[in-house]
Order: C-alpha cells, then sequence, then structure tokens
C-alpha cells in the first residue's frame, strides 16, 4: 500500500486523491502484479491486524465485506473512469495485468468460462420461457410459479419460527395470510410510488398497468413481520432474524422467476445470456434487432442470496446469538452484494452519486444492516426454534397463500405484463 | 482511492485547498473507516459468538498479511 502511494507520487506525479491526481499511468512495482495494489493492502493489512488480534469477526467477516466493497467499486466504477482518461494506454494494462490476482487465477477463471459454455444453452432454454401456459384470453407467465414457490418457501420457514415461540396455527395462520397481501402490496406501491407524475396525470390507466418492484416486496415482508411481532408481544428482533433467513431463501428462488421474465437484464456480454421470446422484457424493450447476449444479473442475485442464506445458517448452527445480529448480517451481506451485481444491470445512473435506484435501495438496506450490527444488545440467546410439524395443519394456508402470489403475479390477460 | 481518484478529476496545484482535501481523506479512509469497521468487527464477535482465532499459524498469517500490506 504504501510502496504503490509512493509510486503513485514519484512516477504519476499524483496522489491517491481526486485533487491531486497523477498525470501518467503507473505501471510499475506493485502496479505490474495487480491493477489496485492499494486496494489489496487494505484488505491485507485489514484482515492481518484482525488475525494477529485473534477476532474472527475482523479478519473473516470485516475483511470479506472490504474486499467486497474494493472489487465492486473498482469494477463498478473506477474502471470505466480510468478507461475513459488514460485511452488505449489502460486497455493495453488492462489486457497485461490483472485486477485481483488473487481473487480468481487465470486458470480457475478459464475452466469456469468452459463450464459456462457448456451450460449457457439449457440455462437459455430457461430464460426464454416467459409464458407458461395460454389458457383461452389469459396468460399465465413462468414468473408467477416462481414466486408461488418463493412464498411457499418464505411461509413454511417463518411459521415453522413462530411455532418455535410457542403461537398457536391459528395466529400463524392468520399471520401468513397478511403476509402474502403485505408483500404484493408493497411492491406494487413501490411500482407506483416510481410512476407518482404518471399516475397523477392519468391515474385509471396507470392503475390498470401490471408492474411490481422488489423492492416493495421486501418492505412489505419486513414492515409486516415487525408490526406483527410487536403486536403479538413477540421478541422482533428474534422474529426479524428468522424473517430475514425466510427472504434469503425466498429471493433465491424468486429471482429465478425474474430470470425467465427477462426483467432486472444486464448489460451486453460476450459471455451472457441471449433473450430471444419476443415476450421477454429486453425484446420488448430494445427490439428482436437488437438481440444480444446480456449478464444474467437476476441469477447472479439469486445466487448471491443463497450462498448468503447457507452462511447465516453456519454461523446459526451453534445456537445461541444475539437477536438481530442475523438479520443485520442479512441487511448488510445482501445489500452489498446487490450493489455488486446492481453496477452489471443496463439501468440508468439517474439517482443520487450517479448511482441506479437499484443501487439506492442497496445503500439503504446495507445501512439498515450495519445499524442493527452496531446498536443491538450484545446478550446472545438461542435463536428461534423451528418447528417444522405446524405444517401439516397449515398447508392449506401455506397453499392458499402461494395460490394468491400465483395469481398477482403469474396471471396476466391477453398479453404478458409491462414491468 | 487508487486509480479512482486518478479518474475522478484533473490535476490540479498543490494548495492550502487540496492540503486540506488530503487531510480530510487520510482522516476518512485511514482513521474513521477503520475505527468502523475495526468496532463492528468486534461487535460481530460478540454478537455471533464467535471463538477467538488461536493459533501459532494463525498468528503468523496475521503478521505475514501485515508486512505485506506495506507492498501491496
Amino acid at each position: 500500500m504504501t510502496w504503490a502511494m509512493w509510486l503513485l507520487w514519484r512516477t504519476g506525479r499524483g496522489l491517491p486523491i481526486s485533487h491531486l491526481p497523477p498525470v501518467r499511468l503507473t505501471t510499475r512495482g506493485p502496479y505490474a502484479v495487480t491493477r489496485h495494489p492499494i486496494y489489496v493492502g487494505y484488505v491485507a493489512a485489514f484482515a492481518g491486524a484482525g488475525a494477529m488480534a485473534g477476532s474472527v469477526g475482523r479478519s473473516v467477516i470485516v475483511a470479506t465485506l472490504v474486499a467486497l466493497g474494493s472489487v465492486i467499486y473498482a469494477f463498478g466504477f473506477e474502471e470505466e473512469r480510468l478507461e475513459r482518461r488514460f485511452g488505449a494506454l489502460w486497455a493495453a494494462y488492462r489486457r497485461t495485468t490483472p485486477a485481483f490476482p488473487v481473487l480468481l487465477p487465470a486458470p480457475l477463471r478459464a475452466a469456469l468460462v468452459t463450464l459456462w459454455k457448456h451450460c449457457r444453452r439449457p440455462i437459455e432454454r430457461i430464460a426464454n420461457r416467459v409464458v407458461l401456459v395460454r389458457v383461452r384470453a389469459t396468460t399465465w407467465v413462468t414468473f408467477g410459479v416462481f414466486a408461488a414457490a418463493a412464498a411457499a418457501v418464505i411461509s413454511a420457514w417463518i411459521a415453522a419460527a413462530l411455532a418455535g415461540a410457542g403461537l398457536s396455527p391459528v395466529r400463524i395462520g392468520w399471520w401468513l395470510v397478511g403476509l402474502a397481501v403485505a408483500v404484493p402490496v408493497g411492491s406494487r406501491a413501490m411500482w407506483l410510488a416510481y410512476r407518482v407524475d404518471q399516475l397523477r396525470a392519468d391515474p385509471r390507466s396507470t392503475l390498470r398497468q401490471v408492474g411490481f418492484v422488489s423492492w416493495g416486496g421486501i418492505l412489505g415482508l419486513f414492515g409486516c413481520a415487525t408490526a406483527f411481532g410487536w403486536l403479538a408481544h413477540l421478541d422482533v428482533l428474534r422474529l426479524l432474524d428468522a424473517v430475514a433467513l425466510a427472504g434469503l431463501a425466498g429471493q433465491a428462488v424468486a429471482r429465478v422467476g425474474c430470470f425467465t421474465y427477462g426483467c432486472c437484464y444486464g448489460r451486453p456480454s460476450a459471455l451472457g445470456i441471449r433473450w430471444t421470446d419476443p415476450e421477454a422484457k429486453p425484446v420488448r424493450e430494445h427490439g428482436a434487432a437488437e438481440i444480444v447476449p446480456r449478464v444474467p444479473t437476476q441469477l447472479l442475485s439469486s445466487a448471491a442470496a443463497a450462498v448468503l442464506f447457507v452462511t447465516l445458517l453456519v454461523v446459526l448452527r451453534h445456537g445461541s446469538v444475539a437477536p438481530g445480529a442475523v438479520a443485520g448480517l442479512a441487511f448488510l451481506g445482501y445489500g452489498v452484494l446487490r450493489f455488486g451485481i446492481e453496477c452489471l444491470r443496463a439501468d440508468p445512473r439517474d439517482g443520487p452519486w450517479r448511482l441506479t435506484q437499484g443501487q439506492v435501495g442497496c445503500v439503504v438496506i446495507a445501512c439498515v444492516g450495519l445499524a442493527l450490527l452496531l446498536v443491538v444488545p450484545e446478550a446472545p440467546r438461542p435463536a428461534l426454534a423451528l418447528d417444522f410439524t405446524v405444517l401439516l395443519p397449515l398447508a392449506p394456508i401455506v397453499a392458499l397463500c402461494s395460490a394468491l402470489v400465483l395469481g398477482v403475479y403469474g396471471f396476466h390477460r391477453r398479453q404478458v405484463g409491462r414491468w | 482511492m487508487t486509480h479512482a481518484s486518478q479518474a475522478i478529476g484533473w490535476p490540479t496545484r498543490f494548495s492550502l485547498g487540496a492540503a486540506a482535501t488530503v487531510a480530510v481523506y487520510v482522516t476518512i479512509f485511514f482513521l474513521i473507516l477503520p475505527g468502523l469497521l475495526w468496532t463492528l468487527g468486534g461487535r460481530l464477535d460478540a454478537l455471533l459468538i464467535l471463538p477467538p482465532a488461536h493459533g501459532v499459524l494463525v498468528r503468523w498469517t496475521g503478521a505475514a498479511a501485515l508486512c505485506l500490506a506495506p507492498s501491496g
């Protein structure tokens, strides 16, 4: 880190600071090994100091978050600016020097690319299955099936957690129905909030359009859980932990649905997925003439949610944690990971600080997670025990909730919704 | 922080204003941010009851990473 900064000063004639930037591209010393030696040094220093202090939280969890943040910033913001600034010089440097050599060594990268090329065709077939079935004038989209499956996973997990907290099946049933209403209402309300001007100008036709925003659904889920926990005199933080895990599992399933719909699609990439179905969103928005392979950002966020879910389950495996800690980590981790994935989306950067609207949502959710982790009391208690036996009497309610979600997200009239 | 700074702005002559900017950057990236992250890591140890990372190997790895950090 120090060597890299010194080199920037000596050969680049500047400092790693915006107001005194180097005027020449530095490619010697540590810059010949990695394009971002200061970030590598920063992470190494933090992880090393954490390990010396014997702290797993610092040396593993926080160091991983710092490394993730560095990778996201480098690839999502910094390198495109450097390309604009140094042009061909930067392009030549990028070809010869890896960004983060430790992150993905060349042989492993080549093996992953080969594997991906073998899997791509069958995955593309799933991507282009926008419409599941047409029955007379109605259309049922595949997205609805994944949304319903996610609702079933979330409902089952939360029901098991509430049963573990001692709630009766009747109260859990009411809770699940409330949840099944809150999630679609939240995602619909956020879609309308994004179109408030259109809603004012032409409320009738705006309300008739089908459209949802997943962030609203997440807000509905946690808003409903918090309100219910508070009204039922439950430990809200422990309930939030269970809901956060359920939300991650549901997100891992639901985002595959987004993939089949083509919404939330990524930037063009040679290694991407090609949506060719005329009803798929990239084709609807760009036309059949501009069908190009795109980054499957939906699958990436599904994988991120799945990895985070499994990691948090491992954390919970040893029993006692402070209530709210799992929810905090879930929010912070998902916010950071999703922020990085949003960099690969084709959305305009029209939000504050040149962020996309999705990235603003990620910043909010990550800050909520950070705040939770910094303020929840350090009083470990056993996590809510999961009692899955309650699912037998509640099976009809879980099925009803899933059917409701399937109807809301899956049923379209003559044509596929334009969201 | 590294190349980003090269990319964000254009070279300016050193001045008192620029020196203040350097001070702000140093404070944020070498005092406030590490302090916040260090606190967060400590909180995570306590909240998740993480076992302490004992052992000679861990300490030596940590020391090696710390030694490598200035050259990275």
